[in-house]
């Protein structure tokens, strides 16, 4: 599909919303042949892209309809005018059924309530269905609802947030609605995994790389904004506790992290996770390689009779030199090993 | 003119007084409020999400708290790190003393001492 051609109908200024209610969906050329709804769409072959950048994962990676979605708010400049997009597409994204509105399909860190649900169909592509109570944080699930539905899980599980970068949406959503944006994502991401695992127990072939559970509390993965998710590598999810370390995906600071406070405080639990993606955009972040927030939770015997404090200022002392060196933000949990039982 | 402080002005130009040192000016800043916050942005309007967890928490509990704002002002910013012998903001300090920051605020909300750290 060649570029959008906006000379005849272009995006509608604030002044006439009502441009989005013309009952002919076709004369708009970013709608033209593709309806928002869930039926299964003739998947066409992947574009013949540039990628847009070298550094975040390539253009041809993403399911085709990502791509054009990508595209599209790519070549609007206007933030307002991918806003009134946004709000576009959460207009008309079928609502859910309210059976489907229970807490295994709500998506976690969301400002509004957001609910995803996912199923395959007859060839194994995942479809998605989505719903949540305001406008806005529907568009961003039918952004992703659009973008990935139709495809196969493994196509989907490639997607590595940055793409949401790409968008050039930062401007226009709050640090929370981003946030939520990326737990969405990341919601899709596990259902499809999920249903890739059952259907492939279902066909009695081995399951599709380990799964390990870790400690953490929160609905984030630890993947790095510089590594895509292998399949082959373990997928975090879940909040039973364990005593693994997740270090998969770790870059060198998170490493280096990792070893010194295993080496200074031998801990009995330790986990860093580089969550600097969540904060792409931000100040501290811009202008540099990632690596730039963390969160690390730490379970030592060191931190006995110490107050929080003290146990994060030893924390900060170990850590001064990445610190000094572009580390941004460290989210501590530093716990002694009789207050981790007691819980 | 003595209060209205423009004696002290005077007088510091003409190098009589010695100016005011960032660490008196640290000092006078923190216990200028005993519940007092230095945070990325205003309580109304916080330009980060930790300094807003920080203000909503202290916001729950009813806790009054003055704040100033690390964006504005480099100096403050960059020598309250040393002063606190703390790296990140936002810094919660009461009657002076260094509380701590984001998680440990909100780890203090989740057990229910926030309160009584702040009024003790």
């Amino acid at each position: 599909m060649a570029l959008y051609s906006f000379s005849s109908a272009r995006f509608c200024t604030s002044k006439f919303p009502i441009c989005f209610h013309i009952p002919k969906p076709s004369k708009f050329p970013f709608f033209s042949n593709r309806s928002i709804s869930f039926q299964k769409v003739p998947t066409k072959s992947p574009l013949p892209l540039q990628s847009s950048s070298t550094q975040l994962q390539p253009m041809e990676e993403f399911p085709p309809k990502l791509q054009e979605i990508i595209k599209l708010f790519q070549s609007v400049e206007e933030p307002k005018a991918k806003y009134e997009q946004l709000m576009f597409y959460g207009k008309n994204l079928n609502p859910l059924d309210t059976q489907l509105k229970n807490k295994e399909n709500k998506v976690e860190g969301c400002v509004s309530q957001v609910w995803v649900r996912a199923y395959l169909d007859e060839d194994k592509n995942v479809f998605y269905q989505a719903d949540s109570d305001s406008v806005l944080t529907k568009g961003l699930a039918a952004l992703l609802v659009n973008g990935l539905s139709g495809r196969p899980a493994k196509e989907i599980l490639r997607v590595s947030p940055d793409f949401a970068v790409l968008l050039g949406l930062q401007q226009s959503l709050t640090p929370s609605r981003n946030n939520g944006f990326l737990n969405m994502l990341k919601l899709m991401q596990r259902k499809a995994l999920e249903l890739l695992i059952e259907a492939e127990k279902g066909n009695g072939s081995s399951g599709n790389g380990q799964i390990e559970n870790d400690n953490s509390e929160k609905p984030v993965e630890n993947s790095n904004s510089d590594s895509k998710v292998d399949e082959n590598s373990g997928v975090r999810f879940g909040s039973r506790k364990s005593n693994e370390d997740s270090s998969n995906g770790l870059g060198g600071r998170g490493m280096r992290i990792k070893e010194k406070l295993e080496r200074e405080l031998s801990p009995i639990e330790l986990e860093v996770e580089d969550v600097s993606y969540q904060h792409a955009g931000h100040a501290g972040v811009r202008g540099s390689d990632g690596e730039t927030h963390f969160n690390v939770r730490i379970v030592s015997k060191e931190f006995e009779g110490k107050s929080l404090v003290k146990r994060h200022r030893l924390i900060y002392g170990l850590l001064d030199e990445e610190l000094q060196t572009g580390l941004h933000a460290l989210s501590i949990v530093a716990k002694t090993p009789s207050e981790v039982e007691a819980n | 003119m003595q209060k209205s402080g423009q004696l002290r002005k005077i007088l510091t130009e003409k190098g009589i007084v010695k100016k005011e040192t960032l660490e008196d000016r640290l000092r006078s800043l923190i216990s200028s409020s005993p519940v007092m916050l230095f945070m990325k942005g205003t309580p109304d309007a916080p330009r980060c999400g930790f300094s807003s967890k920080v203000v909503n928490a202290l916001k729950d509990e009813g806790v009054s708290f003055g704040s100033f704002d690390i964006l504005t002002d480099d100096e403050v910013r960059q020598g309250l790190k040393v002063f606190s012998n703390w790296p990140t903001f936002p810094q919660l300090f009461y009657k002076g003393e260094l509380i701590g920051g984001c998680d440990i605020v909100l780890e203090l909300r989740n057990s229910g001492e926030l309160k009584a750290t702040l009024s003790e």
